[in-house]
């Protein structure tokens, strides 16, 4: 499986550093979780990494590939605060997106197919001001997924979510999983990551301080409880 | 047409079809758009025909042309204009993107880089043009003095668009080359207006020095704009030329600055959103500052006693306004500019114009213009709880919030006031000039507000209900101008005079915000979410 690297990653703004020489890698058919407290530096990294920040250092590596200024393809942010256009419906989002990607004809298919798995079939007429978070979400993730980009990253995705939505996404997640995306989430919500992300990685103050699946973090942080319990340990 | 303008052609087409379609879905506002349109079409007219009588020329638009040596000085200020847009764009600010999913969306897609900036570009461009055509046709006293219509509408929306163009070349090259060459011509293009306008300016002052102002008249940059504003075909293809080859140097090039157009443009986007709630400065930051700057800390506040109940609201405001970057230096320039604007303004009419007729021009466009630009946004505060709160009546609320959103835009206006009364020498005219302009941004915030606990849809806000607020300001303004009148004449006094409009001009407003009270009152979240569809 083809493998996201973000290689010593290094933002600041001013004399504070948000991300200071972070490096992690996820790999196809894998969910990461960037664990850390407020301020860790998580948001800055995701918008470094789709290019809509610049770093002051470090790379991005796609399959071996070093990705340019126009990594936006290849790494898509679903962020915390899902913004779709409000004066176009869910259908009309994933045609801009067939559009503007050239893909071939017969996304349609492709397209409803999505919307079906998304649950969304019943919404492809709806506008984007009209949609809930969840919607929006799905939308986002659903254009994305059309687009073939290979990376996601989703920036708090929990938040505003009510327990069948939470539900639902988790679900997605595994099933974006299985077709080979490689998938990093920032989250607080931290059961759920439990649940879901193959490996975690935690940051604070913008350093990588642990990594490693959720038996590795226990044991070294000495912490048997929850996972509540390991990441303050370690955050402490 | 290539797939990437097909794309893009398909983005915006749909959602102007589906915001038509939003539109015509409530009967209402089918209703107001075609009652603002009649009424407004009927102004106009009206206005060309009665300009046309009152000057007994044979056509509806005569066409003095602008004289010298104003021309020349508007030359000096357009290279002022170009100047401040240099500077803007060499400190990374040229914003493109509409919205983050705009952000979101066009860079998941395929097309190349540089054709998106160029769309992006002719994008703000299109708006600023369809902005300009609005304002003209709503604004047609500017027919009957600057020149031909259509030679006048080219040339004023090739000279915007040559300022809204060059943002993301030189931002592109700021980028690449570095930021202080562009920084330095920003600041020597500056310098050469403000000096060309203190020259032309010099004989209102010391008229010793006519022959300088004379010589740099005589040097021809007026009478170029003279000729494009008569209608003469070279000049304007010359000034067309400069947008279209800033436009095309746009896409040229493979230079990344999407980073430094995003973070430029939910710059924008905040700030867009606080001027409509009213507010220069926001108390907890913003997603654009979380990303381009870094975090701040003050010292807190102490709450003063005297600032409670509503009156925590002004204080709120005060502190957001203090916050906010720059925001301090930004009103004192803005305020310098006022004074220096009204001073050159009370110079011209020493050449024998009527002061008073001046204040009424002013006045007169100042209402059609902040009419036309100063949409309403509450939810950010009718959705949190801590409006809510608030121990004092919601009329007290609103009040207060009018206060709050009112008083920056009052002290530019008086700036202007003052520097116009200190060149003439009229205290009389600063009385009377302040109590005009604070009682018309009243007056249009109050309007607003009624207007918008009736219509709080961004839809209608942006559309008729603009033209909604340049009739009923005419309307309500009218009361005050009759009572200041009949008590005038009685008393033989303007104290007197404005008195009586003062009282019944905080009636009228008592009545719009309370009206507009009653619409929000146990709807508070329903105008909020009303607000975004």
């Amino acid at each position: 499986m083809p493998i996201f690297a973000i290689k010593n990653l290094t933002k600041s703004f001013g004399n504070t550093w948000a991300v200071d020489d972070l490096s992690f890698s996820v790999d196809g058919g894998e969910i990461v979780g960037l664990l850390g407290p407020n301020g860790a530096g998580k948001s800055t990294t995701f918008m470094c990494a789709c290019g809509l920040l610049r770093p002051d250092h470090g790379t991005f590596e796609w399959a071996g590939q070093q990705l340019g200024p126009e990594r936006g393809r290849t790494v898509s942010l679903i962020p915390e605060s899902p913004d779709v256009y409000p004066m176009l419906t869910v259908w009309e989002h994933l045609t801009f997106v067939a559009k503007s990607c050239r893909l071939d004809p017969g996304w349609e298919s492709h397209g409803a197919e999505l919307l079906e798995k998304f649950g969304m079939l019943d919404s492809r007429d709806v506008l984007g001001q009209a949609l809930s978070k969840g919607m929006k979400q799905k939308t986002l993730i659903a254009a994305s997924v059309l687009a073939g980009t290979p990376v996601l990253l989703f920036d708090e995705p929990m938040i505003g979510l009510d327990p069948l939505g939470q539900r639902e996404l988790r679900d997605l997640f595994v099933a974006l999983k299985a077709e080979g995306k490689a998938i990093v989430i920032s989250t607080h919500a931290l059961e759920s990551a439990q649940a879901i992300c193959d490996r975690v990685v935690i940051v604070k103050n913008g350093k990588a301080i642990a990594a490693g699946t959720f038996a590795e973090l226990e044991a070294r942080s000495g912490e048997h409880g929850s996972a509540e319990d390991i990441f303050l340990e370690l955050t402490r | 047409m290539s797939d990437d303008a097909r794309a893009l052609a398909y983005l915006a087409w749909r959602q102007i079809v589906n915001m038509a379609r939003e539109m015509l879905k409530r009967p209402s506002r089918v209703v107001l758009w075609v009652f603002v349109g009649i009424a407004l079409a009927a102004t106009v007219a009206l206005r060309m025909v009665a300009g046309a009588l009152a000057r007994g020329h044979g056509r509806l638009l005569p066409v003095p042309g602008v004289p010298e040596p104003a021309a020349t000085g508007l030359f000096f200020a357009y290279l002022l204009l170009i100047a401040v847009n240099l500077w803007i764009a060499a400190s990374g600010n040229a914003a493109g993107f509409s919205s983050e999913a705009d952000a979101r969306f066009l860079t998941l897609s395929k097309i190349a880089p540089r054709r998106l900036l160029a769309w992006l570009q002719l994008r703000s461009s299109g708006a600023l043009i369809v902005q300009t055509l609005f304002v003209s046709l709503f604004y047609p006293i500017i027919f009957t003095w600057a020149g031909e219509p259509f030679p006048m509408f080219l040339t004023i929306v090739a000279a915007l668009l040559f300022v809204a163009a060059i943002r993301m070349p030189v931002l592109r090259a700021s980028v690449r080359f570095g930021a202080a060459p562009f920084a330095t011509l920003a600041v020597l293009l500056g310098l050469a207006g403000v000096l060309g306008l203190g020259v032309v300016a010099a004989p209102y002052i010391q008229p010793s020095l006519a022959p300088a102002s004379a010589y740099l008249v005589h040097l021809g940059f007026g009478s170029t704009l003279r000729a494009m504003l008569a209608g003469a075909p070279l000049p304007i293809l010359v000034l067309w030329a400069l947008p279209l080859a800033a436009l095309a140097l746009g896409g040229v090039g493979s230079t990344d600055v999407l980073p430094e157009v995003y973070a430029a443009s939910l710059r924008a986007i905040a700030t867009a959103k606080r001027n409509k709630r009213g507010l220069i400065g926001g108390l907890g930051g913003n997603r654009a500052d979380r990303y381009s700057a870094s975090p701040t800390a003050v010292t807190s506040a102490r709450g003063s006693r005297s600032w409670r109940g509503a009156f925590a609201l002004i204080w709120k405001d005060w502190l957001a306004f203090s916050r906010s970057r720059g925001a301090i230096g930004r009103s004192i320039a803005l305020l310098a500019g006022g004074v220096a604007v009204g001073a050159v303004a009370g110079l011209w009419t020493r050449r024998g114009h009527d002061p008073n007729i001046l204040v009424i021009q002013a006045a007169n466009f100042a209402v059609i213009f902040l009419s036309l630009y100063s949409s309403i946004a509450l939810n950010a505060d009718l959705g949190k709880p801590l409006w809510w709160l608030n121990a004092d009546t919601l009329v007290a609320r609103l009040g207060a919030w009018v206060v709050a959103a009112t008083w920056r835009g009052a002290a530019l206006g008086t700036s202007a006031v003052l520097g116009c009364a200190i060149a003439i020498g009229s205290l009389r005219f600063a009385a009377i000039g302040t109590f005009v302009t604070v009682g018309i941004v009243l007056y249009l915030r109050c309007i607003g507000l009624a207007l918008y606990a009736m219509f709080p849809s961004q839809i209608d806000q942006k559309g008729p209900i603009a033209g909604l607020r340049i009739l009923l300001a005419y309307l309500f303004i009218a009361p005050a101008g009759i009572a200041a009148g009949i008590a005038g004449a009685i008393a033989s006094s303007f104290v007197v005079a404005g008195a009586a409009a003062a009282v019944v001009a905080s009636i009228e407003c008592l009545v719009l915000i309370r009206f507009a009270a009653g619409r929000i009152r146990d709807n508070g979240i329903g105008i909020a979410r009303a607000e975004a569809g």
